[in-house]
Formats: C-alpha cells, sequence, structure tokens
C-alpha cells in the first residue's frame, strides 16, 4: 500500500530495481544468476510493463516466465518457479547462451574497472592472495555468450577508513578478470576476442547510472535526486567522462512501485542495501 | 531443506544449523551433530527430533494460501 496520495515516494531499491528493469528490452530472453533480488524483481518489473514478450529464466531454478506469489530470502527456492511454463536444466540454459539466444544477463562484482570487466574471484594481485571470494559460476561464460549485460552494485559508495583508506568497489584494475567487459586485462578490445554477446551497456549502482562510450569505457549518465558528480567521483576509482546527456534518472511510477512492493512484502530486496541507502526515498513525479 | 510439494524450507532449523557450525567443531559437534546426526539412528529418529509431526505439520502448510507461505519466511 502506498503512502497517502499527497506524499507516493519510491526507495532507493524501488529506483533501482526500476533502472535495471529499464535495461531490458521487449523480445528476448533474460536470465539472472543466484541471490540478487534486485535484479529477480526487476524481471518481474519489466515482464509485467514494457517488455511483456520477454522469456525471464529464474536463476537458480531456471523456471520459464514463473509467476512467484512471492520474492523468497533465497533465490534456490522452488517458490520462485511457481507458475513456470517449464523448467530448463542448467546444460540447456548454457546452450542458449553459447548459441547467441540469451538476450541479456545481469552481473556483479567486488570489483568493477572501468570497462566493464568483474572481479568476484580473488583479491590480491599474483602470487598473494588476500582473499578468496565466492567465484563467478557462470558468469564468465555468460559475460561471453549474452548478447548484451546489465552490471549493476549497491556497493559503490565506500566511506573511507580511519587511514583515509577506501576500498573502491569500481576500481582502476580488476586483481582477476572474472568475467569479460569490453577490454582484456591485457589491454585488448573486445572485438579482438570471438565473443559472442557485445558486453555490458550498463552500470547500474546505487549512485548513479552509467553507460558505456564507443571506446567501451564507462561514463556518467544518470544521477539520482540526492547524489551529484562529485559524489560519485568520489567513490570510484577511475576518471569517468560525463554523457552529453547526463541528467537525473527517471523515477518508477506509483504503479510499478505498488507492483514492486506487491511483489517482495518480506523486502527481502532490502537486504541488498546499506542501513543508509534503506532510508532514501525520492518523491513521485507528476501526483 | 525443502521438499515441494511436501514441506518448505524449516527456515529456523537451518538458522540453527548455521549458528552451530559458526561455533567452531567441537559446539557443532555437540550442539548439532549428537542432536541430530549421531543420536538418530533412523529416520523417524531424525523426525522426531527436529519436532516431529508438529513440525512437518508447519512446514507443509505452505500449499494453504501466500500468507501461511510467507509466513514460514518470518
Amino acid at each position: 500500500m502506498l503512502d497517502t496520495p499527497s506524499q507516493p515516494f519510491c526507495t532507493l531499491g524501488e529506483l533501482m530495481i526500476f533502472q535495471l528493469a529499464r535495461t531490458i528490452e521487449d523480445g528476448v530472453l533474460v536470465f539472472h544468476g543466484f541471490g540478487s533480488p534486485l535484479v529477480q524483481i526487476a524481471l518481474h518489473l519489466a515482464k509485467s510493463t514494457h517488455a511483456p514478450n520477454m522469456v525471464l529464466v529464474a536463476g537458480a531454478t531456471y523456471g520459464v516466465n514463473p509467476t512467484p506469489l512471492f520474492l523468497t530470502p533465497t533465490s534456490n527456492d522452488w517458490a520462485m518457479s511457481a507458475g513456470a511454463e517449464c523448467s530448463l536444466d542448467i546444460g540447456e540454459l548454457f546452450d542458449l547462451a553459447a548459441s547467441g539466444r540469451m538476450g541479456r544477463m545481469f552481473l556483479s562484482g567486488l570489483q568493477i574497472d572501468p570497462w566493464g570487466n568483474l572481479n568476484v574471484t580473488r583479491l590480491g594481485n599474483g602470487k598473494r592472495m588476500t582473499l578468496k571470494l565466492p567465484g563467478g559460476g557462470g558468469g564468465c561464460n555468460l559475460s561471453c555468450d549474452a548478447n548484451r549485460v546489465t552490471l549493476w552494485t549497491a556497493g559503490h559508495r565506500v566511506p573511507p577508513d580511519e587511514q583515509g583508506r577506501r576500498r573502491y568497489r569500481l576500481v582502476k584494475q580488476c586483481d582477476f578478470v572474472t568475467s569479460a567487459g569490453h577490454r582484456t586485462a591485457e589491454g585488448l578490445p573486445r572485438s579482438a576476442m570471438p565473443y559472442r554477446g557485445q558486453g555490458p551497456d550498463r552500470l547500474i549502482t546505487e549512485l548513479g547510472v552509467f553507460d558505456f562510450n564507443n571506446e567501451g569505457h564507462a561514463r556518467l549518465t544518470a544521477l539520482y535526486p540526492d547524489t551529484n558528480v562529485e559524489i560519485v567521483a568520489d567513490n570510484t576509482e577511475f576518471d569517468f567522462p560525463l554523457s552529453d546527456c547526463l541528467d537525473l534518472a527517471s523515477l518508477p511510477d506509483a504503479e510499478m512501485v505498488e507492483f514492486i512492493r506487491r511483489l517482495d512484502p518480506l523486502k527481502i530486496h532490502q537486504r541488498e542495501l546499506s542501513s543508509m541507502d534503506r532510508q532514501r526515498t525520492f518523491t513521485l513525479p507528476g501526483v | 531443506t525443502s521438499c515441494y510439494p511436501f514441506y518448505a524450507y524449516d527456515r529456523p532449523h537451518t538458522q540453527m544449523y548455521y549458528s552451530a557450525a559458526k561455533l567452531g567443531d567441537q559446539e557443532f559437534r555437540t550442539d548439532y551433530l549428537k542432536r541430530y546426526v549421531y543420536d538418530c539412528p533412523t529416520h523417524s529418529d531424525y523426525i522426531f527430533a527436529l519436532g516431529g509431526e508438529t513440525a512437518l505439520s508447519r512446514l507443509s502448510r505452505w500449499r494453504s494460501c501466500a500468507e501461511e507461505w510467507m509466513e514460514l519466511y518470518a
């Protein structure tokens, strides 16, 4: 139930879900991996609004076009496959991608570089590994095969520690490249690699929205009502160009917000956000 | 873990398992393994340790309606 008509609003989580959904084209097969409530909801929002003909394949359960009653805390719950037209097995899912039939995939990483490369493998360079990360699962394959990839993170903001150091999420260079962006670790352009897909075209964070320019470099294209270029720059290790069309990100409408809240009554998606970010709200326009 | 359509996830039990595992090897043996593995020679013993038919009935309530299903995740 939304607030009184005089003060309808969306939360940051709902705004990010809307921005993630906007990256989805109608009529394509879209897949999300394990454990990302923001993206799960975004896929359902897209299918219920501008992309009714998309084929939604649920991560973990591989249900095709499911209609779950509510979002569960884990993506690997049969409840998320409720109402599915059928289920794929993991081999079929990867075959679809390898044969060029996966239109879009969603990926994130503990490190994201300016070319859209992702690291979920390890921190530390060379022989000195400082932290072993969970690993990429199918992200490596799918980042090469999916026609397009939406990148995202809710960890863009990195406050400095007591010594003034920041452990950036958006880094100049990934310690390890798990999933491929627009330039290899050796500096080769994606076009030099035999990848089927075209790579990432959007990066959605809790501070703003990036696209990728003709060189494949992340470019800031939209801000949120409570952020600005300085905040984004302070929390990004690399320099980035600004889009000529840099503007405020569009907000979801009231119906979309109601859809999100109905699908996620347990507010699972808020677990991906910091306690500070859970408090951020934005008045919906035009009401 | 769940086994649909028979029963949904037992989240309190999963949380207990996780909490016991975090305490370390010795505590995990005494707090979890002894109670739910070593002292349960049969499947029936295991079900009894989990709470028997009362527990299974609770986990099967997911079929009743969406609200009952969601209640299992609270």
